[in-house]
């Protein structure tokens, strides 16, 4: 490479005064190049947002049944009526029971006369946000009706609140597993490659051990341990340590290799001469320099935690009622027959995919800025 | 172009294409290469002598394009001049010359050769793809080349890989893959650069033989001045995408007028003086960023001859110290025109 | 001069190759093969050799940066000797205060991370020196004494050119006021005139500051300039060492006189003529036996290849390690050229 392509290289990634930027800053510049890594970043944003405030974005209370609405589709937001009239104020049709001649069932059938407008700020179940504050104020209501955008269970549950609230478990669920894991395969892969020799070798053919098991018989078997009466909060620790303990071995090697190859470099010989105990070198000098790398591997592993979890509890053998995630809502949608007669309870399903395809794009653009200071 | 002129290149412009800016990398160089002649391109890091040559073989990477100027180049199956920089980068005019005609060689052995094939393979590939050879007429031609360029038992070399060799012998593998076509014209980007010293002097013994023996016209990239004063016949001196100074070697080592070939000459040390030890004159400051390039000659921050409201606002234009001296300063500008008249 | 440090038949092994199930080693390469100088305090080493000379590794040797296999490190501190090698490792890193190293590559001795003052600084902060007010006066004080303004010192490493950042590393590395400096190809990497003004610099605080310098490089010109006294190694060991003029000019090992006839003279009249060495350079896993440049020197008679010699002083402080150092007369680095006529190469 040309000293002039290179001098373009490092040019690249910073826009305003280059020499007093950090790492961070640089990273931050060539990461907003990628753009579908601020797509992914945004919907990450919104995802987080409804987990934060999933109770006043929601019109009820998950547990809440509308007798009026059982097991009934995503009901519409219109602007526009039947005849095309502009509405400034979004609204839903009314609905109505009835009752099938034939199977006996209650229906709900669609009334076009009637509107149930739609009320912003609403005052409706009472709920404790967080557990802490109690209100009853949600996001958005209809005056006089329900309103039902996901649709509802056979329970008359609406699907919307309970994806809402499931998302801040799957997130939460998410976000312990990976710190368990970072700090476990910190810890594990930074002894490995500081110290090398004879604790590296112990440590790499047991990292091997654990990734030549096959991973869902594992979490099957595992979780199938856990005595029935542990409380379900007992049960989400559980289920996160359990993923966490097989997917600390990707950060451990990644963390032994850059170790590896950092201790090498000139400024870490420079570092010891200039007097720099082990521990500083550590902390002052390796540590910052892979943390980038680190921080990219925590958000490859946060999907492959994600989809752990809501495969185990799809399968009934990870979190439980009332801890709800992404997969116990699709564990619900298991059969057949519901997903024939009601394939709205698919829906937590899509918000894995935006998960898992958010945290690949930032995944993606991370792992470009990670090293701001190479082309 | 004139019978003995194999290269001329005509008022070079490169330009960097930076998120939609444009900027200037290489500015209007002029140069010609003779047949039978080594011209040595000059200059510390950044002045644009590696991107010139790649321009030449259309080889830019993909932020850089010719802007403009003409790459006259006398093909030697036609006779006739055409003009490299008209074409697109890929036409089939152009990869006809790249190997065949205009051969390169770069400075890391290692990393130009594939390690997955055969030396034997590589060079066979080149004469297979410009002269329809077959198979095993490239490997006799490979085994002459290899010979020809110095490696021991060159029957058993042609099936060795490049890792199973030297750095030294790497380069000549090298060399003899450039040669594989028999070009009018080699390129040399810093070929020995990376060698031990030893080594440099029998690649360069190499490249002498080429050039007096043979008749191959080189363009020599280097910044080491002293390979230059062994190998090149003329030279130019390029500072900041520009050519600050051009005349044959010899002139140009016991004559130089342009302040940073004074200053680049001096800064070298020399052997025949060590008793003397004296400081190395050295050029104060740096080259500057290419993003943040001094107006009108580059060099000006760091000359000491520097005159203020002349140099600082346009580049010098060309003086011709005599028919085979030019050099781009204000100081000579009376001496040139004296000259002229 | 007295003396500032001893060196006595120092040699190093890397381990190559697989290591046994159990990690246990089995192959080595000799880098460095039983070396012994001494340095003289402030005079400029000079340490030449080709790639695979074991000079880098020898230089990180005498630091103890890079464990030794065997040998001995002397070195007088205060009038008293102290033993590099015996010493534990904090003993090791209260020495390092006084012996320090450059390195060659500007872009990788640097941390990014680290601002240009925290770089100079760090080693006040590791050896707790110094700390804050005082600590930014030292480090400001040496960062002008190298060249850097004070405005540069919150800036990153990323934003200056090769020239600077070897001046911010010249700058940590006399920091704590050593006496000993070991510079591994300080200005190999740079510009030619870049390297004028970083030797420069280098001479101008060798005066400044006392300071003892062992300089490696492969540029034998610029060697030349920089040091009073030159040692050539071949292969892990030492061939010769001489004061410079007499090297250059009067060499008495044959592989000297064939790098001597090497170096390109900026003089396009008198056109090179190296002394062309038979055959490759042996690999350091398997040299060669007796002299290890037997193999390519072409005055080699039998002794050579049975028997090692021993590095012999010679008069006026003229060591060299070979049989025949008395009989032959080998041409100096002024006497390989031929005078032509430039007129011939003109075009």
């Amino acid at each position: 490479m040309t000293t002039t392509v290179q001098a373009i290289a490092l040019r690249k990634g910073r826009l305003r005064r280059p020499e007093v930027a950090t790492q961070w800053q640089l990273m931050w510049w060539k990461y907003k190049k990628h753009h579908m890594a601020l797509v992914g970043m945004t919907m990450l944003a919104v995802l987080v947002f409804s987990a934060v405030f999933a109770e006043f974005l929601s019109p009820v209370v998950p547990s809440e049944r509308n007798n009026k609405y059982l097991a009934s589709g995503p009901m519409g937001i219109h602007f526009f009526d039947a005849e095309w009239n502009f509405h400034p104020r979004p609204f839903v049709y009314a609905r109505t029971t009835k009752r099938d001649p034939v199977t006996l069932r209650k229906l709900s059938v669609i009334d076009e006369t009637k509107f149930w407008p739609i009320q912003f700020f609403v005052r409706g179940s009472a709920y404790k946000f967080w557990g802490l504050i109690d209100t009853d104020i949600h996001l958005i209501a209809a005056e006089g009706g329900f309103v039902h955008l996901f649709g509802t269970d056979n329970l008359g549950r609406d699907v919307f609140t309970r994806t809402l609230h499931a998302t801040r478990v799957s997130l939460s669920v998410g976000l312990v597993g990976v710190a368990f894991a970072f700090i476990l395969g910190a810890i594990i892969g930074g002894i490995a490659g500081y110290f090398g020799g004879m604790i590296d070798n112990l440590i790499m053919r047991l990292i091997e051990f654990i990734r030549s098991v096959p991973t869902l018989p594992l979490w099957l078997a595992l979780s199938a341990t856990l005595p029935r009466e542990w409380t379900s909060f007992q049960v989400y620790l559980a289920i996160t340590f359990i993923l966490a303990l097989i997917g600390w071995t990707h950060l451990a090697r990644t963390v032994r290799s850059k170790l590896l190859a950092l201790r090498e470099e000139d400024f870490t010989l420079a570092a010891r001469l200039s007097g720099c105990t082990d521990m500083r070198i550590i902390l002052r000098h390796l540590l910052p320099s892979f943390m980038s790398y680190m921080i990219v591997d925590v958000t490859i592993a946060f999907p492959e935690i994600l989809l752990a979890e809501t495969s185990l509890s799809f399968l009934g053998l990870g979190l439980r009622d009332p801890v709800e995630s992404w997969g116990v809502l699709l564990y619900a949608a298991q059969n057949v027959r519901s997903i024939a007669h009601m394939p709205w309870l698919l829906i937590p399903g899509l918000f894995v995919v935006l998960a898992v395809l958010a945290f690949n794009f930032v995944g993606d653009g991370m792992r470009d800025a990670a090293d701001p200071y190479s082309k | 172009m004139q019978n003995d002129v194999l290269l001329d290149v005509r008022d070079l412009h490169i330009t960097l294409d930076f998120d939609g800016e444009d900027i200037p990398v290489v500015q209007g160089i002029d140069f010609k290469l003779f047949a039978g002649k080594v011209l040595a391109l000059v200059g510390e890091s950044g002045c644009g002598k590696s991107l010139t040559s790649q321009a030449i073989l259309r080889l830019l990477p993909r932020e850089l394009r010719i802007s403009s100027g003409q790459i006259n180049f006398r093909d030697p199956d036609t006779q006739s001049t055409v003009d490299l920089a008209s074409m697109p980068a890929e036409c089939k005019a152009i990869r006809n010359i790249r190997g065949n005609h205009i051969a390169m060689i770069f400075q890391e052995p290692m990393s130009s050769f594939s390690l997955l094939h055969t030396i034997g393979n590589q060079i066979g590939e080149v004469i297979r793809l410009h002269l329809k050879a077959t198979k095993a007429e490239a490997r006799a031609l490979s085994i002459d080349l290899l010979d020809k360029v110095g490696i021991p038992d060159p029957a058993r070399a042609v099936d060795q890989y490049p890792y199973e060799f030297s750095g030294g012998m790497r380069q000549r593998g090298m060399i003899a893959k450039a040669l594989a076509c028999n070009p009018s014209v080699l390129i040399a980007d810093e070929p020995t650069t990376a060698l031990d010293v030893t080594i440099q002097a029998q690649i360069l013994e190499i490249m002498r033989r080429l050039k007096d023996d043979d008749g191959m016209s080189m363009i020599f990239i280097t910044h080491d001045l002293g390979v230059v004063a062994q190998i090149a016949d003329d030279v130019a001196i390029m500072y900041m995408g520009k050519i600050v100074e051009k005349g044959p070697v010899g002139e140009i080592f016991k004559n130089p007028q342009h302040p940073y070939t004074v200053r680049l000459l001096s800064a070298i040390p020399r052997l025949g003086d060590l008793s003397s030890r004296r400081q190395l004159a050295s050029i104060r400051g740096s080259v500057p960023s290419l993003f943040e390039r001094p107006p009108g000659c580059a060099f000006h921050p760091r000359c000491d001859s520097f005159k203020p409201g002349l140099c600082d606002d346009q580049f010098p234009p060309l003086t011709q110290l005599s028919p085979i001296h030019e050099v781009h300063c204000f100081l000579y500008q009376t001496a040139g025109e004296e000259f002229a008249s | 001069m007295s003396r500032l440090l001893k060196v006595t038949d120092i040699k190093v092994d890397f381990p190559i190759g697989k290591a046994g199930f159990f990690g246990r080693q089995t192959a080595y390469v000799r880098a460095v093969d039983g070396v012994s100088f001494e340095i003289q305090r402030g005079e400029t080493l000079g340490l030449v050799g080709e790639s695979g000379s074991g000079k880098t590794t020898l230089g990180r040797a005498v630091l103890r940066a890079l464990e030794p296999t065997s040998g001995q490190i002397v070195y007088e501190h205060n009038g008293t000797s102290v033993d590099i090698m015996g010493l534990d490792r904090n003993g090791l890193r209260a020495m390092w205060r006084h012996m320090q190293m450059i390195f060659q590559d500007p872009y990788s001795s640097l941390n990014p991370r680290m601002t240009v003052r925290d770089v100079i600084g760090e080693p006040l902060i590791a050896n707790k020196m110094a700390k804050g007010s005082a600590l930014n006066d030292r480090v400001v004080d040496m960062a002008q004494r190298c060249g850097l303004n004070v405005d540069h010192l919150s800036r990153f490493p990323h934003a200056f050119s090769g020239g600077q950042r070897q001046r911010i590393a010249i700058a940590r590395a006399l920091i704590l006021h050593p006496e000993f400096i070991v510079c591994d190809e300080a200005v190999s990497a740079l510009d030619v005139s870049i390297q004028a003004q970083i030797l420069n610099l280098l001479t101008d605080l060798q005066v400044q500051l006392n300071l003892t310098y062992l300089f490696i490089a492969h540029d034998l010109a610029t060697v030349a300039y920089a040091c009073d006294r030159v040692a050539v190694m071949y292969l892990g060991q030492i061939v010769e060492i001489a004061p410079t003029e007499k090297l250059y000019y009067t060499p008495k090992h044959p592989y000297t006189e064939a790098l001597m006839s090497a170096i390109p003279e900026a003089d396009p009249s008198q056109v090179m003529q190296p002394v062309f060495l038979t055959g490759e350079r042996p690999s350091p896993t398997n040299p060669p036996d007796g002299c290890r440049f037997n193999t390519r020197c072409q005055y080699v008679t039998q002794i050579c290849r049975e028997s090692s010699p021993a590095l012999k002083e010679g008069e006026g402080g003229h060591l060299v390690a070979c049989h025949h150092a008395g009989e032959l007369t080998l041409k100096g680095a002024l006497e390989h050229g031929a005078s032509i006529s430039t007129e011939t190469r003109a075009s």
